[in-house]
């Protein structure tokens, strides 16, 4: 029965999401790559980093921007302090900063940390939800609205109602002027890129664990990968060729199941604590009472890595194919878990774990370029 | 009614069932009874005494051909010439009989002794020349065929004429004992003997062995050839007794006479779920698939069918029949691994908080923190541990052992004895050996000079459940009364140790607490039905055990003496983690070990079996929700069922889960059953000189000394 309903729906939906996850191997296969990386800095709640003109690096944690000009991780200083939650962050050729502020909408701050602009709303429908900025090769700006329905922290509820997309692809001018939807009904938008020939952006779309391909000026889509075995966040191009896309949470049998089990699923977000729900997990609580899985339970002592994972560490690199060339993994037991972000230096890779708190950096093998 | 519903779980009825080896035919059996109700609807009077009389009097011969073809086909080979032979045997009977005027026993003797030498023939040529069954088997039916053939058309006038009175005769042909043919008792005789050769005798054995697996037989030490050369003989004599019967019955010999049976008996053998490949099936199963085979033939003849017709049928319901019991028997252990795990419906209210600060009494604290380790790194799940008066400190390992670390600082390990299983729960008796529950095995005993006996590893079997609960699968926890008796608990009557999850993913009441008495050496079920009772212990005044039941996250107390006794009460309900291992305090209170944390989600799943039935089918078990066992802690109650305080080890860090502790001159060992290592702290405000076994036997032993001194005043003074 369910043999002809896979059959069914690989005819009719040639797009749609098969049932089974996809499991880690090829250029997704282990290691230890973010575990073994140099931790640079701790940094509670991290969200977005990205690299300045100069070398110098941002990191959005709370409200706060953090800067270290130069790229000298030796001292840091506040760039700039919001008034809400910053999330994505990208700069501007011309030196500003843009960054996503949740519930509000994007800002754009000077070379002194100062609002030079602001972004809040697109047509009719307040930008709430920013998950991603990139700025294209002409310096106009493109952000992804991740849902019409939560602010960036309310991804899980987003995920567990399983509505149907509501968020936006919006591109407007360097000035944050003229702002228009480029595509609307995406499930969960969470990372832009330009791809190589700067006419379509890369679009990973959390919900329906896909990889898009967007052309700017009519919106058509093209999926490059449908079957992520995590959910895919955050894409930037990488300085050896291809794109590095950030996890932020593996998938489970278990949850799949219970996203199908309406019911359950339902009764659950009416009366348990969203931390405690069966669902992704960033890594950045700890509850005594979160839900275990048979193969989670440790033995003599010791969290086994290949358990079914609550929270995870990955980030890998893909060719303009979207095939996975290689990754970094931190275990179900490893400590740099919810990979939010990451940024290409040209010579080393950094990356905020959101789970863990941290910003690692892993020097990237030239060798390697493809 | 949802909860009666999943209380009684019919699923988890079927799915003991199918654990059965004798519900392996259960597809063979449900035709052949589909078949006579279709038959019973379609033909009326199908069910009267007569018709019944007489499908039964007709069926013993085909039943005894297709038992010969059947154990040709155990023993790995095929038998075509069972058809031939049986005609044979039949005409060779009738020609003693009317011909050459035998008497019957004669008759009988000669008949079989045509089995006998066309078996030897089959026989010899398969296994000592080691020809094809198949080819041999062939050769032999047409050269049969051919002479019966001849042999009738040249004696049929004589048999038609011939006649001899014999009383005998006919009531082998047409009798009937106690209203059944008496063809047919004879069948259930010989049926039931074949069976018990082919399953209890030895040399029936090394039948089905070597249809198994050949090579296996002879590594075995089987004679193969003699085996083989047996199993043809038997078929032949089988087919030339229902010559015999059919002989007396019809008394006549035809042209069309057992034509084809060995077709019928083959496909019989194959309906009825037997192997081709040998070694796999039983003589009930080719009854079976004889009866459908027969039930059919014979309902499509009465109702008139055209003969061609009727066997296009066959054809038909073999290939649906076989094609079925082939998935069937192929899938039946996905179907029972997909059936067997059959949750039930739990009701769980929102537990006490655990968040630190809450000014709960089970709130989160840093009181474990100072834990320091025993062992680390040198035991593997310690799950109880204990101390004897001299302070060693005993524990279990996961590989079957008890492990000693020597006092007074604990550095030196020493394997004390190797019971095997899996050692859980300890006690220590009056005589300070130290007894377990062994996972597995039962209750055993080591003494003080290490050597090992077994207490108890059997109870009364549950009559009215399919699965032998008799043998004790989990014994989890004990305690000793100061009346002798041992209560322990027999956590789950389902699962094993390593299956334990599953066990609380069900929530069945699928445990029960055992008493040992060692006066009687008799093992009995005091209490049946519990959620993993675990945590056995006796109160200080020896009145009552307290046991608690994991999975339901209660304690009771069941009365053991006094005006209460036998009655069972809840002493706390709802507690916040998943309870273990109970055992006294210093202060007459006690600790209760929390092997884990009930989680929101888990208890929402519990609440609906529904959706965890759905989650077991779905997704492979690593990944099913389960109690949450990694984190626990430690908490005291008292007498009246309050909970006075807990003790945390934040994040779980040392001790991920914590199964036992035991309170040992003011200092708590805690031990866990996936743990690395034993924890100690110490207790500043306890006795400083308590023992556990003081608590329990000292008393006795003051009473003991105050005999012993009267003694010798007495001694004195005389």
């Amino acid at each position: 029965m369910s043999l002809i309903r896979d059959i069914l729906d690989r005819v009719f939906f040639p797009n749609r999401d098969v049932h089974a996850i996809s499991s880690l191997d090829g250029g997704f296969s282990p290691n230890r790559r973010l575990d073994d990386a140099e931790i640079i800095a701790d940094l509670p709640g991290v969200n977005g980093v990205c690299i300045g003109e100069n070398g110098s690096v941002y990191a959005s944690s709370g409200n706060q921007i953090v800067c270290w000009p130069n790229g000298d991780f030796l001292k840091s200083s506040t760039f700039a302090e919001l008034d809400a939650l910053v999330g994505s962050l990208a700069t501007h050729p011309d030196g500003r900063v843009f960054a996503a502020v949740s519930g509000r909408g994007i800002v754009a701050l000077n070379g002194e940390g100062q609002i030079t602009g602001r972004l809040e709303i697109v047509g009719d429908t307040p930008l709430e939800c920013v998950t991603a900025i990139a700025v294209l090769p002409d310096g106009s700006v493109a952000i992804t609205d991740g849902s019409r329905h939560y602010a960036v922290e309310g991804w899980l509820q987003d995920l567990m109602e399983k509505r149907i997309g509501s968020g936006r692809l919006v591109l407007c001018n360097a000035d944050l002027l003229s702002a228009r939807v480029v595509c609307d009904g995406l499930s969960w938008p969470a990372g832009i890129a330009t791809a190589s020939d700067a006419l379509t952006l890369l679009v990973t779309e959390a919900w329906t664990h896909r990889l898009l391909s967007i052309v700017v000026d009519t919106g058509a889509q093209t999926v490059l990968v449908k079957n992520f075995a995590a959910y895919p966040g955050r894409i930037t191009p990488s300085s050896s060729g291809g794109f590095w896309i950030a996890f932020f949470a593996m998938r489970t049998q278990l949850i799949e199941f219970v996203l199908r089990e309406d019911a359950f699923r339902n009764r659950m977000m009416r009366s348990v604590a969203p931390d405690l729900w069966i669902g992704p997990s960033l890594g950045d609580h700890f509850d005594y009472r979160e839900p275990t899985q048979i193969g989670r339970i440790k033995k003599l002592g010791i969290q086994k890595p290949w358990a079914p994972p609550r929270s995870y560490g990955l980030v890998a690199r893909i060719d303009a194919a979207g095939t996975a060339v290689e990754s970094l993994h931190s275990r179900v037991s490893g400590t740099t878990h919810g990979i939010m972000d990451i940024a290409d230096t040209g010579g080393q890779l950094i990356v905020a774990s959101r789970g863990n708190g941290k910003l690692v950096k892993i020097e990237l093998e030239r060798g390697k370029a493809s | 009614m949802r909860r009666i519903w999943y209380r009684l779980s019919p699923q988890m009825l079927i799915g003991e069932l199918l654990e059965k080896r004798w519900m392996e035919p259960i597809v063979p059996f449900a035709l052949m009874l589909a078949m006579f109700a279709a038959f019973l609807l379609a033909i009326p009077d199908y069910a009267s005494v007569v018709q019944i009389q007489l499908l039964m009097r007709s069926f013993p011969e085909q039943a005894f051909v297709a038992i010969a073809m059947a154990i040709s086909i155990l023993s790995g080979g095929i038998d075509l010439s069972v058809g031939a032979v049986f005609a044979m045997a039949n005409f060779l009977a009738l020609y003693l009989f009317l011909v050459q005027e035998w008497s019957l026993p004669l008759v009988l003797a000669g008949t079989l002794a045509w089995g006998v030498l066309i078996g030897a023939v089959n026989g010899g040529l398969i296994a000592y020349a080691k020809t094809r069954p198949f080819l041999t088997t062939m050769v032999v039916l047409i050269i049969v065929r051919a002479a019966y053939n001849k042999a009738t058309i040249a004696y049929s006038a004589q048999l038609a004429s011939g006649y001899v009175e014999n009383a005998a005769w006919d009531f082998i042909g047409i009798g009937t004992a106690g209203g059944i043919p008496f063809n047919m008792v004879c069948l259930i005789v010989i049926g039931l003997a074949t069976h018990i050769y082919l399953t209890r005798i030895r040399s029936g054995v090394h039948i089905m062995a070597v249809g198994s697996s050949r090579k296996a037989a002879r590594h075995a030490g089987i004679n193969v050839k003699w085996s083989l050369f047996l199993a043809y003989l038997l078929s032949g004599v089988l087919a030339s007794f229902a010559g015999f019967l059919y002989a007396a019955r019809q008394n006549s010999a035809g042209t069309d006479t057992g034509v084809g049976w060995e077709v019928n008996a083959l496909a019989a053998a194959v309906v009825g779920g037997i192997s081709l490949s040998g070694g796999r099936g039983t003589i009930a199963r080719a009854m079976i698939g004889a009866t459908i085979i027969f039930l059919l033939i014979n309902g499509l003849v009465q109702l008139g069918t055209h003969g061609s017709l009727t066997t296009a049928a066959i054809g038909f319901i073999l290939l649906l029949a076989v094609g079925f019991n082939v998935k069937f028997v192929k899938h039946k252990s996905t179907i029972l691994q997909k059936m067997y795990v059959s949750p039930t419906l739990v009701n769980f209210k929102e537990p006490p908080s655990i968040e630190r600060g809450s000014g709960s009494v089970f709130a989160e604290n840093d009181r474990l923190l100072a834990v320091e380790p025993i062992g680390l790194g040198k035991i593997e799940g310690p799950e109880d541990v204990i101390l004897d008066r001299y302070d060693n400190l005993y524990t279990v390992n996961r590989n079957g052992s008890i492990i000693r670390f020597l006092a007074p600082d604990y550095e030196v390990r020493e394997e004390f004895a190797r019971i095997g299983g899996r050692p859980l729960g300890l006690a220590m008796d009056k005589d300070e050996n130290i007894l377990a529950c062994v996972a597995g095995m039962g209750v055993y005993g080591v003494r003080p000079d290490r050597s090992i006996f077994k207490v108890t590893d059997e109870t009364a079997r549950t009559w009215y459940r399919f699965k032998d609960d008799s043998r004790i699968l989990l014994a989890d926890d004990l305690d000793i009364a100061p009346s002798g008796l041992i209560y322990f608990s027999d956590a789950s009557t389902r699962y094993e140790l390593t299956d334990w999850a599953l066990d609380g993913f069900e929530g069945r009441g699928n445990g029960r607490l055992l008493c040992y008495d060692p006066k009687t050496n008799k093992t009995t079920t005091v209490l049946s039905g519990l959620a993993f009772p675990n945590g056995v212990c006796v109160s200080h005044d020896g009145r009552c055990v307290y046991w608690v039941s994991t999975w339901l996250c209660r304690i009771y107390r069941y009365w053991i003496e006094g005006e209460q006794k036998g009655t069972l009460e809840i002493m706390v309900d709802n507690l916040p983690g998943y309870p273990d291992n109970i055992n006294r305090a210093s202060d007459g209170t006690y600790w209760l070990a929390f092997v884990g944390i009930r989680s929101p989600a888990f208890d929402l799943a519990m609440e609906d079996p529904a959706f965890r039935v759905r989650m077991v089918k779905q997704i492979p078990p690593d990944e099913w929700l389960c109690p949450g066992i990694n984190y626990g802690c430690v908490i005291k109650f008292d007498d009246n069922g309050n909970v006075l305080e807990s003790l945390w080890d934040p994040g779980a860090e040392n001790h991920a889960t914590i199964t036992s502790m035991r309170e040992h001159k003011g200092y708590l060992y805690i031990g866990g059953l996936e743990n690395n290592r034993i924890g100690r702290l110490k207790l500043p405000d306890a006795d400083q000189n308590w023992t556990s076994w003081d608590s329990y036997y000292a008393k006795d032993l003051q009473v003991a000394s105050d005999v012993k001194t009267m003694e010798v005043d007495h001694v004195v003074d005389s």
